[in-house]
């Protein structure tokens, strides 16, 4: 009752006296326009700088002549945070810290292509926005390899979660429990996909686990075997910060 | 006019004059409230592309509440309103009106917005943790005081205990 009160007091004051919008979609898309064009002249300018004052540095380096003092980047020319975002398929320090080691548990002589390494969330199945990296609880990434899909999710489990066995409609498994109490499940399943997988996945605990899969072709000739799936999803350093805050748990 | 501009077009008619009521509830003044708006929406267009439909309004929120919380300057901002608002005709009892902008002025800005996001924006308490990077428990305890900090300001007229 009282939370009914305390919406219809502040619905009030913010209704009863309203003035009208002086704001329209035009006038914010100037705007943002204007902001685009101000951001991006300013990381020109940031490269200008860079490329300007990195000649007499160097010139200094080679023992030239100069001051001995580091270049200041007047504070004008700071690049706004929004251009630092990161661009690619691969987001953040914790994508590109995936995406290398994936690659480097893969055998050699074969070269990955990433198609993506994302943040998400339970409360999803698509990608959180990048600047909500930290709060994710999950990331999925993706690669081409030898032509077909490799898919490896880091994931945090929420309190309840029940964990994927043997039971149907996992085909050809093996659940095994390794000396550090983790378990191992190597198991066939679509898992919405048009064509089966074969899927490594390594439980660590209760709150955590690491998934590799690989796409199942015509002809597994170039295929990866369950032991180097099971490499990636072992790998230790496949691992990512908690969140700072948990949302709540899929229904 | 491109065609994601239109998408942004037509999120602005549906969501700025519910954020704007919201901005003036955090900021207590029509023209700030309308600076925060636009800043937000300037925010949004230049990441439009890597938003999601899903997360749009959390993240609307979040911006708008980040930037109240930061303080942040707007005053150099580009006048680009299209027409100067009129204000309009004054209503309900003054007093009261005035009791509540200076109640709602008095909490701290952060409790000022969870007290917002929960009882204006109407978000559950663990929505308006995850927003603002705060625990559920946070949510529950600035909620409760903000208030009663309110219901102190405006006597058992306007919220009566229990």
């Amino acid at each position: 009752m009282e939370d009914e009160q305390v919406r219809a007091l502040l619905s009030g004051h913010v209704t009863e006296n309203e003035p009208p919008f002086g704001l329209t979609a035009g006038t914010v898309i100037t705007a943002g326009r204007r902001a685009r064009r101000v951001q991006h002249g300013l990381a020109l300018a940031v490269a200008v700088l860079a490329t300007v004052v990195s000649v007499p540095v160097a010139v200094s380096l080679a023992g030239g002549a100069g001051t001995g003092q580091a270049p200041q980047v007047p504070a004008q020319f700071a690049a706004p945070s929004t251009a630092q975002a990161p661009e690619g398929p691969v987001v953040g320090a914790t994508g590109a810290l995936i995406d290398q080691r994936v690659r480097a548990d893969l055998p050699a002589g074969k070269h990955p292509v990433t198609v993506t390494v994302y943040p998400s969330d339970w409360t999803t199945s698509k990608p959180i926005p990048d600047d909500r990296a930290a709060y994710a609880t999950d990331w999925h990434g993706q690669w081409k390899y030898t032509g077909k899909k490799l898919r490896v999710s880091l994931m945090y489990l929420w309190p309840g979660a029940r964990v994927q066995g043997c039971a149907a409609p996992a085909k050809d498994c093996t659940d095994v429990q390794l000396p550090d109490g983790s378990r191992l499940i190597t198991y066939t399943a679509s898992m919405g996909s048009a064509v089966p997988m074969r899927w490594v996945r390594h439980h660590r605990s209760d709150t955590y686990e690491v998934l590799a899969g690989f796409e199942i072709g015509q002809g597994n000739g170039n295929g990866l075997s369950d032991e180097e799936l099971a490499r990636i999803a072992t790998d230790p350093q496949l691992v990512f910060p908690a969140p700072p805050v948990w949302p709540s748990p899929p229904s | 006019m491109t065609d994601w501009e239109e998408d942004f077009s037509e999120y602005f008619r549906g969501s700025a004059a519910r954020l704007r009521r919201m901005a003036y509830a955090l900021c207590g003044d029509w023209h700030a409230a309308e600076d925060l708006v636009q800043a937000t929406f300037v925010r949004l267009y230049r990441r439009w592309h890597r938003l999601h439909s899903e997360t749009l309004d959390a993240y609307t929120y979040r911006v708008l509440v980040n930037l109240f919380l930061s303080g942040r300057r707007l005053a150099g901002r580009e006048q680009v309103v299209a027409e100067p608002p009129d204000r309009a005709a004054a209503g309900g009892d003054p007093a009261d009106r005035v009791d509540l902008a200076r109640a709602l002025a008095a909490l701290p800005r952060q409790q000022r917005a969870i007290v917002v996001l929960r009882h204006l924006a109407d978000l559950p308490v663990a929505d308006v943790a995850e927003l603002l990077g705060v625990a559920e428990g946070t949510v529950k305890s600035q909620t409760s005081r903000g208030v009663q900090t309110l219901r102190a300001a405006l006597g058992a007229r306007a919220l009566p205990r229990g």
